[in-house]
């Protein structure tokens, strides 16, 4: 096994989760905890087959996967900020909502609830092979991956500096922490989130489109298996911050990577399969963990 | 929903009422399904069997529902239940508890309950020995992994894998035939067996597979329902040997899926059929298809399989339904 190919394949399962977790991350910095991730991305790996065979054009593909998402996303938002549901009783709906609704479709339109297979689908750009192999290490992992690869890595700065370096992000930030103060100060603390939302929905119509026309090129019902919610838990371990989140969700793609590559060796399946989980489960003690200590008050 | 139900159970209702319109001493068959037809796979099959048996004068019909409708299969199972109107009443996959309760209300009604077991004195269980058709699976694995001449995309070296969704016991029964029949044929073959964690994880069934062909193997048998479209995918982009499984993947990567392992559920309906009629079928007692009745298949991929491997299978196969070789079994 070599290192680049490790590596390769720990960006190729991170990418994903690292788009959910800022995804979560960027509502999470307006006091919302998402877990409709996970149907957003339900919806754009949807769109994104769905359209991408019927035009044959990777971007219409791409496009209505983002659409796809950032219209759940409106969804979420209407019910939630418009109509005052609770966020996460909203989310699940939507997770639900994401499940069924993308199954009724296979069954009613395509007539084939198993999936979507279209037999020939668009590639989308892929680094090319030979480009990038000048620089050590990291060159060679890079080539082959799909744009929205690449568009991840800078996502994570983009983030940074829309939160810390615009005056948006900081309306965003103060809606979030504390409503009333923000609202005193006169921010439209329901249009902030209405964007957390939106750009959620963004980001989970980016993973979304990565994980269905990336390498596989089809869609099957929820196949997006629990990774909005790897995100949301990496969103937790990262406290929101950008770069910690990002950190979080690569650590969790590293796992189970590792996790593919252990399955080799003869150790039990159950236990690889467990790994993921178990540095979820200790990543998210490790964060309380840390807000106790911090939160603790001085001895006297 | 609620007015679906009551409509629908009404439309039922009706034609069973007015009873079915042929005559009395012609053999009958319904399915009570928790599906739809068009799966191109399990239901397909089925249907398949019920449409020989049509051929031949039986009177079959197939009652479709919702997989998302659980309450339609139960109304479904006990209006054709109380209708007493037909021979035999078939149902299959997620019917358990409904046939466990209505079953012993209609103790006269004979029951086949395929892919599935229930010990009711009313009722035929029908199972499919994966074992023997991943048996073959293996055989054509080592054969393909070994033999560089007829299969150009091998390295030669004796590594496949199997990707298969959770280790759960019927998994094991798929397992254990294929091990059997690959080290049959390359006893030294080294096989890798890696588990999804699920059934429905596609993007990880294409990272495992491409780690296992990186490891060198060969040839990849998928046992991972519809994640395992992942596994065809990562064979065929990474130029090697996938097998199919459940339905007939052969076209899906026609340059690399090699053969798929089948239950042929439409055999299974046909035999039966013709056994109840003959009065052979022992009730209350399960009856697993195997290679001999036809119950389970290897459907090869005629374009890349040359007719000497072919025959080499065969030979394999007729090894086992001579009953000269008997097939490990996870049950």
């Amino acid at each position: 096994m070599s290192y680049e190919s490790l590596l390769a394949s720990v960006l190729e399962q991170s990418t994903p989760l690292v788009l959910a977790a800022l995804a979560a991350m960027i509502t999470l910095r307006a006091n919302i905890l998402n877990v409709a991730v996970e149907g957003m991305m339900l919806v754009s790996a949807f769109s994104a087959i769905a359209v991408g065979s019927a035009t044959g054009s990777a971007l219409a593909g791409f496009s209505a996967g983002i659409f796809g998402a950032v219209g759940t996303s409106l969804v979420f938002s209407t019910i939630t900020l418009r109509f005052g549901a609770g966020f996460i009783v909203a989310g699940l709906g939507i997770n639900l909502l994401a499940a069924g609704g993308t199954l009724f479709v296979l069954e009613r339109w395509y007539n084939s609830p198993g999936g979507l297979r279209p037999l020939g689908f668009p590639e989308m750009w892929h680094v090319p092979e030979d480009s990038l192999s000048f620089i050590p290490l990291l060159g060679p992992a890079l080539e082959g991956q799909s744009i929205i690869v690449l568009l991840t890595v800078l996502a994570v700065p983009a983030c940074w500096v829309f939160l810390y370096r615009t005056p948006t992000g900081s309306y965003l930030r103060a809606a979030g922490e504390d409503e009333h103060a923000a609202r005193s100060a006169g921010i439209n603390v329901v249009r902030m989130k209405f964007l957390a939302v939106t750009i959620s929905g963004l980001f989970s119509g980016l993973a979304g489109a990565q994980l269905a026309m990336d390498k596989l090129h089809f869609f099957l019902p929820n196949m997006t298996a629990g990774r909005g919610f790897i995100g949301l838990a990496a969103t937790l371990f990262g406290a929101g911050h950008p770069w910690a989140t990002a950190s979080a969700a690569v650590l969790f793609g590293f796992f189970g990577a590792l996790g593919d590559r252990l399955q080799a060796f003869d150790i039990p399946a159950q236990f690889v399969l467990m790994l993921p989980y178990l540095v979820a489960i200790l990543a998210l003690t490790f964060s309380r963990w840390r807000i106790y200590v911090r939160n603790k008050p001085a001895k006297l | 929903m609620k007015m679906r139900h009551i409509l629908s159970s009404f439309a039922i209702a009706a034609t069973l009422i007015s009873g079915p319109t042929f005559s009395q001493d012609d053999f009958s068959a319904v399915y009570v399904m928790s599906d739809n037809l068009g799966d191109m796979g399990f239901n397909d099959n089925a249907a398949i069997g019920f449409a020989r048996v049509e051929e031949e004068g039986v009177k079959a019909r197939l009652l479709q529902a919702s997989p998302t409708d659980p309450q339609l299969w139960r109304q479904n199972l006990e209006a054709v239940s109380n209708s007493g109107n037909w021979d035999v009443i078939f149902t299959g996959p997620n019917m358990h508890d409904n046939l466990a309760e209505v079953a012993p209300k209609n103790p006269d009604q004979m029951y086949v309950f395929f892919d599935d077991e229930l010990t009711e004195p009313n009722v035929l269980s029908i199972k499919y020995a994966q074992n023997e058709g991943s048996y073959l699976a293996g055989t054509l694995a080592a054969v393909a992994a070994t033999d560089t001449e007829n299969f150009p995309l091998s390295s030669g070296k004796s590594k496949i894998a199997i990707v298969a969704g959770m280790d759960l016991p019927i998994i094991q029964d798929f397992i254990l035939g294929f091990k059997q029949g690959a080290t049959t044929m390359v006893p030294d073959i080294e096989i890798q067996i890696i588990f999804i964690g699920n059934f429905n994880d596609a993007q990880k069934a294409y990272d495992l597979t491409r780690t296992a062909i990186e490891n060198g193997a060969n040839v990849i048998y998928n046992v991972a329902g519809p994640a395992g479209l992942g596994t065809l995918k990562a064979a065929a982009d990474s130029d090697k040997y996938a097998i199919g499984v459940d339905s007939n993947q052969n076209g899906i990567h026609p340059d690399n899926v090699l053969a798929s392992m089948v239950k042929q559920i439409g055999n299974s309906i046909y035999n039966s059929i013709e056994q109840i009629k003959a009065g052979e079928a022992e009730f209350g007692t399960i009856k697993v298809f195997g290679l001999e009745d036809e119950g389970v298949a290897l459907i090869y991929n005629n374009t890349i399989i040359p007719e000497q491997v072919k025959a080499k299978i065969e030979a394999a196969e007729a090894k086992v339904t001579s009953g000269k070789i008997e097939v490990d079994s996870a049950f």
